[in-house]
């Protein structure tokens, strides 16, 4: 994967250690995350039919699904791969104070989180959306995991200030373009869900406030819930950009196409967060479509991004001996033990073809009507958070781990077939589940009590099959991390033979090394994302603050009567 | 950017543009609009189905833990429909599979959409949004008949109106745990349910009758069923009249 030309860089003891704990720890408890995502299609497919599975309720299990899968194993990975990206491409050490205030702080959060949701205290699942009430330890936990990884950020941001001052002139290394820009889109949207959280959520929760503005609770999470996906894309766009096309034997096809792309999204991911609320009401639907417009907008960088990448495994092919207007397919390393990393993130793309489709259809607000909150939902970020962002954030992860002990991969072979059983897992999983979408079949619902209970005048024969289809997906998508966990897990016990520490990424050449002035600083476009945002946001946000909706009292999720009733 | 690039960088403009003037005329020429604002009705308690002229209705729905009122809505084949969607508890979904009706209930706010049913049938609603852990039961039904069925079935609903245990059922919220169908729900199902036998927590074995369901509405902890916790069943909010625990013993009767 490498050549000699690339930079080696070690990493200290002490420092290695607290990066791999903060891959360790996260992973442990994916273990019961995707558990948890495999019990859900078997409660849908009506293989499980009851409330609960081993002492966990499906609500409960659902919600640790989401948090676990979702934000705590995505966040740990990014602010672990951040620290390394920006000490490996600039050249500087990694700042130990700094990461293991971040780790301690995430690490609190986390726990504090975990807790009343494994106690069955915050069955709200991961968009905790009022006036269904989680104890105030599930949103404070969640708020101070946030501000961990904040602190990581603000550590980066005075190394890279002085990197530009000794390197000016310089373009900035392509990899740490694409990590502050996911950690400034990140900053930005976290702000109004800390909001919501801080100010609206806890105090209402601990009973300081009575009641609460149920849309504009909504509206400041979808804020963040969109922006988010995107702080999920970019590190693996920096793998698609920085990394790919050297592990498949080729060059970048343009340097300038990955900038423009970074750029476009840090201007664009946040503006779009209504078109999860196009059916709500109390929000204008001039709004909305400020905000589908908007999203068809933020589609275009992922359309580059898609030529791009093809553009730079063609070099590569053709590098390899092929040719041809299609030919040189052939010539791509699909099962090559020395770049595994190779299949992990091609196979993420092919997730991804469908997960771009099927997004744009969700933006589409009138034909959101047929699917919103269906099935189909679901198996649209299956190809997406969970195709490529989970495939690289899981290859990442052992690559790191085997370079910071100093060993090779432990079982090759399995590690070349756990990204190709993912795929066969998830494209059945999400067929079924998109079909069944369309046909009207809910998301987020215990369907073997019910709609999935032939038993029941619920039962709905014609979803039936495809979610018999989606179980099947879901058990071979586990199998496939049981197979990840038992290479990562080995290579963490297994015995030093390298140089541990000894840190090495795969970086490209761009074949067109542009040279293009303006997306060489941040600056003028982080103002522009402010401006985009006030633009889209303030206008919606003074109609719902001023609305005339009225305000919610809390509810738990197991009694039909308001909480201070009881 | 090199040649290739921009030409894809335009397709892809181009490409995000024709489905932009798609969706206008989805929403311009076929009327398939969005939920927006809506300061017509405000937030209601109470179900409604109100009969207008040619063929339209307007139908306020109640989204509650874990039920739909109407649970049962009416309609003649063609029927224009207003359909208010008010929740009254927390977050709830609104979606009639094989129409365009899907919407969110959000407490506080009334949702809108206008629906025509130029299919006869039996619809579901359903709700898709989350909503504590009886979700999975909360549905309603739409039934649509061919017009002389429709009226004969209207004729037949006034003569014979739903009793009042029925009513109480839904009112107090026992339809929320309780079922009327047989299904599964947080409680035992009322299909069937007097005459039946049950194991106490204690072992013992009674059998449900006029007495032991008095005090199991009046105070649900008295007697423990196996299997269940004491305080699953809150208590009545306003205690219930004499009269009323007979209406619904009455109507619990009635469904063997």
């Amino acid at each position: 994967m490498f050549s000699d030309t690339d930079y080696k860089f070690q990493i200290e003891k002490k420092n290695r250690f607290v990066l791999a704990a903060m891959l360790v720890i996260p992973m442990l408890l994916l273990v019961l995350g995707v558990f948890e995502g495999m019990l859900q299609t078997l409660y849908r497919a009506g293989y499980i039919r009851s409330t609960s599975f081993l002492g966990i309720e499906y609500y409960q299990g659902l919600t640790l699904h989401g948090v676990i899968n979702a934000i705590v194993f995505t966040t740990f990975f990014e602010v672990v791969f951040g620290f390394v990206i920006i000490a490996y491409y600039l050249r500087r050490p990694v700042q130990s104070r700094w990461l293991i205030v971040s780790f301690a702080v995430m690490l609190f959060g986390t726990l504090m989180a975990a807790f009343p949701m494994l106690t069955g205290k915050a069955s709200v699942l991961y968009t905790f959306y009022p006036p269904l009430k989680a104890s105030p330890l599930f949103y404070l936990g969640a708020a101070i995991l946030i501000v961990g990884s904040w602190i990581a950020y603000f550590s980066w941001i005075p190394q890279y200030i002085t990197w530009r001052k000794e390197n000016s002139g310089k373009k900035t290394p392509l990899a740490v373009v694409g990590m502050l820009s996911a950690f400034t889109i990140w900053f930005a949207c976290t702000l109004p869900v800390a909001y919501e959280v801080l100010v609206l959520l806890v105090p209402w929760s601990l009973g300081w406030t009575k009641s609460i503005d149920v849309v504009l609770a909504r509206t400041l999470f979808w804020f963040f819930g969109h922006p988010l996906v995107y702080f999920w894309l970019l590190p693996t766009y920096v793998m698609f950009y920085v990394m790919l096309p050297k592990i498949a034997g080729g060059k970048l096809f343009s340097d300038g196409a990955g900038r423009i792309a970074f750029m476009s999204f840090l201007v664009l991911s946040i503006p779009v967060g209504l078109h999860h609320q196009f059916a709500d009401p109390g929000i204008n639907a001039s709004f909305k479509w400020l905000h589908m417009i908007l999203t068809f907008a933020v589609a275009i960088p992922s359309f580059m991004t898609a030529f791009t990448v093809a553009a730079s495994m063609e070099n590569a092919a053709i590098a390899r001996g092929g040719s041809g207007l299609f030919g040189w397919w052939k010539y791509l390393p699909y099962f090559d033990k020395d770049r595994w990393l190779f299949s992990y993130l091609f196979c993420g793309l092919v997730l991804f073809f469908f997960g771009g489709i099927t997004g744009i259809i969700n933006a589409s607000g009138n034909m959101n009507l047929t699917i919103h909150n269906t099935s189909w939902v679901p198996a649209h970020f299956h190809t997406t958070i969970a195709g490529p962002v989970f495939l690289s954030f899981l290859a990442m992860s052992l690559f790191l781990l085997c370079q910071f002990r100093g060993v090779s991969v432990p079982f090759p072979k399995m590690n070349l077939w756990t990204p190709w059983l993912w795929l066969l897992g998830v494209s059945i999983f999400s067929t079924g589940l998109s079909v069944s979408g369309i046909l009207g079949e809910p998301r987020r619902t215990n369907l073997g009590l019910s709609y999935g209970n032939p038993g029941t005048d619920r039962y709905v024969a014609s979803w039936h099959m495809w979610d018999v289809m989606g179980a099947i997906g879901g058990i071979i998508m586990f199998l496939s991390t049981v197979l990840f966990f038992i290479n990562f897990f080995a290579a963490l016990f297994a015995k030093s033979k390298q140089n541990p520490g000894e840190v090495q990424f795969p970086t490209s050449e761009a074949y067109h090394d542009e040279q293009i002035g303006w997306v060489r600083n941040f600056k003028p476009w982080v103002i522009v994302m402010v401006v985009a945002i006030l633009i889209a946001y303030v206008p919606p946000l003074y109609q719902v603050v001023t609305g005339k909706q009225q305000k919610a009292v809390p509810y738990l999720p197991w009694n039909p009567l308001p909480e201070n009733k009881k | 950017m090199q040649g290739t690039e921009r030409k894809v960088l335009y397709a892809a403009l181009i490409l995000m543009l024709v489905f932009t003037v798609l969706l206008v005329y989805a929403s311009m020429g076929l009327g398939i609009t969005l939920p927006t604002c809506n300061d017509r009705v405000v937030p209601f308690n109470d179900e409604k189905v109100i009969s207008k002229e040619n063929n339209h209705f307007e139908v306020h729905y109640i989204a509650r833990m874990w039920s739909f009122e109407p649970a049962e809505l009416i309609l003649p084949e063609n029927a224009e429909v207003d359909f208010y969607v008010s929740a009254i508890d927390v977050d709830h979904g609104f979606l009639v599979p094989g129409t365009n009706l899907n919407l969110m209930g959000i407490p506080g706010t009334v949702n809108f959409a206008h629906h025509r049913f130029d299919r006869k049938g039996e619809y579901m609603v359903i709700c898709h949004e989350y909503c504590g852990l009886n979700h999975h039961n909360m549905m309603g039904k739409i039934k649509v008949l061919a017009s002389e069925e429709y009226t004969r079935k209207m004729q037949e609903l006034t003569s014979s109106h739903l009793s009042a245990g029925a009513e109480l059922i839904e009112d107090r919220q026992c339809s929320s745990c309780h079922t009327s169908d047989g299904t599964e729900g947080l409680g035992p199902t009322f299909k069937g349910l007097y005459g039946s036998h049950r194991t106490m927590a204690d072992g013992t074995e009674v059998t449900v009758d006029e007495k032991y369901m008095i005090d199991s509405i009046r105070n649900p902890d008295k007697q423990i069923v196996k299997g269940f916790e004491p305080g699953s069943m809150p208590p009545p909010e306003v205690p219930l009249t004499d009269q009323e625990i007979n209406e619904i013993i009455s109507y619990i009767k009635s469904l063997k």
